[in-house]
């Protein structure tokens, strides 16, 4: 099992004299382990009500083991952790239901997903999954942008969008897939049909 | 780093925050990719409030994000309107404010209308045709377009009769008139008249149109705003009684005024209309001036207000408000 024991972002724990903060531990599908602080996971809902659940203490912290993400990666969880860190303390968007949503990505956003697609991909269904409510905005805000300027065949391309033929095989492919009875009883009566029968039954 | 993206891999709350900071522009270009794009856009629900078809500008789409966007605009009087095609579209935005016109190979006038009616869930349109010297298309080519589209509202200046041939079919009919320009003819005012007992939603007519009793008993809109009638307030006073007694049950809201008689000296005296019938006033009788509430027998109730040339008739819900 690999672990990292130093926090996702480094704290100095001699600059905070009177109040000892609090810090989780969390593990990914890969067995890699993060330190992050209490006041960091308020950014996420799910993990946020998950340890308030939980009635942790500091020794509970230390004691037990580190809480499984089961379905992101290390490195996903790396940048969500260092983004909820980066952010602590901020106000939760709440959507007012505007459109278009403006918003603006901060240059510390930008650089952390200055990241492959596959990445960004992943880091899009972790702050979902998450709940994490910002970050989602800004890494769609990024998905978003790539429209820009872009022909409808370009987009096709870069969002890797199926046209209608595909759309349609990809239907009658999972129709089949999934209830060859019912396809049966389809052909049955287009047959009936066609012989002209009014009862089915 | 790889140039492509799974979109439509993403979960659900994720596109639709992806497509909730697309600008209108890119929301346009990306439904016209398939259907399932189509359908993606419309289930933003960036609606629109108004799509309009002015014969003298061409095709405007009001959303209700501020947005506007503009088609099927002409140079060329009384031109073909398909001839345009491809068509181009203007959009202009307001968050962030910007400007962008774009074509699309094979998209006309038709095919834009039908698209945006469809992205952004507006299923009928508004025809206003302006007086006739401001045409920029045929009447014959504006038919073609609107072919099997819902009309909401019909706006016409002149030439009614004519109109209203090729266009039925509406929920709101608007008959205006500028100051200088001639009364209707004979014909087109005959019109009117059996677009009145008919079934249409909503007429606003800013038409010297006369109106008798009779008519006004006749009449089978529940949304009447006639400009400029001839009507007298003893016969208002008649109506009134009758429509207690059970007259013109469809009617919701009338309004009616008699600018016109009242340049020439008469002026409506609402201690005539309200002769004989039992009312309660309402509020105050401020500038606009007295206003009566009258109840039916069977307890629907309205509110009159009076001035020296006009006259409205609202029907009132329980809470007093207007229906």
């Amino acid at each position: 099992m690999s672990v990292e024991n130093a926090p996702v972002v480094d704290v100095d724990e001699a600059a905070i004299p009177v109040e000892k903060k609090m810090y989780y531990r969390f593990e990914s599908n890969d067995k890699k382990e993060f330190r992050v602080s209490e006041l960091a996971i308020q950014q996420s809902e799910t993990l946020n009500r998950l340890v308030e659940a939980m009635g942790y203490t500091s020794e509970d912290v230390e004691n037990k083991p580190a809480i499984a993400i089961e379905n992101i990666d290390g490195k996903t969880l790396k940048l969500v952790f260092q983004w909820c860190e980066h952010h602590k303390g901020e106000a939760i968007p709440v959507d007012d239901g505007s459109v278009p949503k403006i918003v603006e990505i901060p240059e510390f956003d930008a650089k952390l997903m200055d990241i492959d697609n596959g990445l960004l991909f992943k880091l899009i269904w972790a702050a979902d999954y998450l709940n994490i409510v910002q970050l989602l905005n800004v890494s769609c805000k990024k998905v978003a942008n790539m429209a820009q300027g872009k022909t409808p065949a370009q987009l096709r391309r870069v969002y890797l969008l199926p046209s209608d033929e595909e759309d349609e095989a990809a239907k009658r492919a999972a129709q089949e897939a999934q209830d060859p009875r019912a396809r049966e009883v389809e052909e049955e009566f287009e047959e009936r049909k066609r012989q002209g029968g009014n009862s089915f039954f | 780093m790889t140039s492509t993206f799974p979109l439509l891999q993403l979960p659900d709350r994720a596109i639709k925050t992806v497509f909730k900071q697309y600008g209108v522009t890119d929301l346009i270009l990306f439904s016209t990719i398939s259907n399932r794009a189509k359908c993606l856009v419309k289930s933003d629900k960036r609606n629109a409030y108004h799509i309009e078809f002015y014969i003298d500008r061409g095709c405007i789409v009001y959303l209700n994000c501020g947005t506007i966007i503009f088609f099927g605009e002409s140079q060329q009087r009384e031109s073909d309107i398909e001839s345009l095609t491809p068509c181009a579209v203007r959009v202009e935005e307001q968050r962030p404010p910007s400007k962008i016109s774009f074509t699309l190979p094979g998209y006309s006038v038709r095919d834009w209308l039908l698209h945006f009616m469809c992205v952004f869930n507006h299923p009928k349109i508004n025809l206003s045709f302006a007086i006739r010297d401001e045409w920029m298309y045929s009447l014959e080519s504006v038919r073609k377009i609107v072919e099997g589209i819902s009309i909401k509202k019909l706006s016409v200046f002149e030439n009614a009769c004519e109109i209203m041939n090729y266009f039925p079919i509406m929920n709101s009919l608007e008959v205006k008139r500028f100051t200088l320009e001639q009364q209707l003819p004979e014909e087109d005012l005959n019109v009117i008249r059996k677009v009145l007992i008919g079934n249409i939603a909503c007429l606003v007519i800013y038409r010297s149109i006369p109106i008798d009793l009779n008519m006004l008993l006749l009449m089978n809109c529940p949304d009447i705003d006639l400009c400029q009638s001839s009507i007298t307030d003893k016969q208002l006073n008649k109506f009134i009684k009758l429509w207690l007694t059970g007259a013109c049950p469809n009617l919701q809201d009338l309004d009616l005024d008699i600018v016109e008689q009242y340049i020439n000296g008469f002026r409506l005296d609402h201690c005539v209309v309200m002769k004989g019938i039992k009312y309660e006033e309402f509020r105050d009788c401020g500038l606009t001036g007295c206003k009566y509430t009258i109840r039916k027998p069977d307890g629907t109730r309205a509110l009159l207000s009076i001035s020296d040339m006009t006259f409205s008739f609202k029907i009132l819900d329980h809470d007093n408000t207007i229906s």
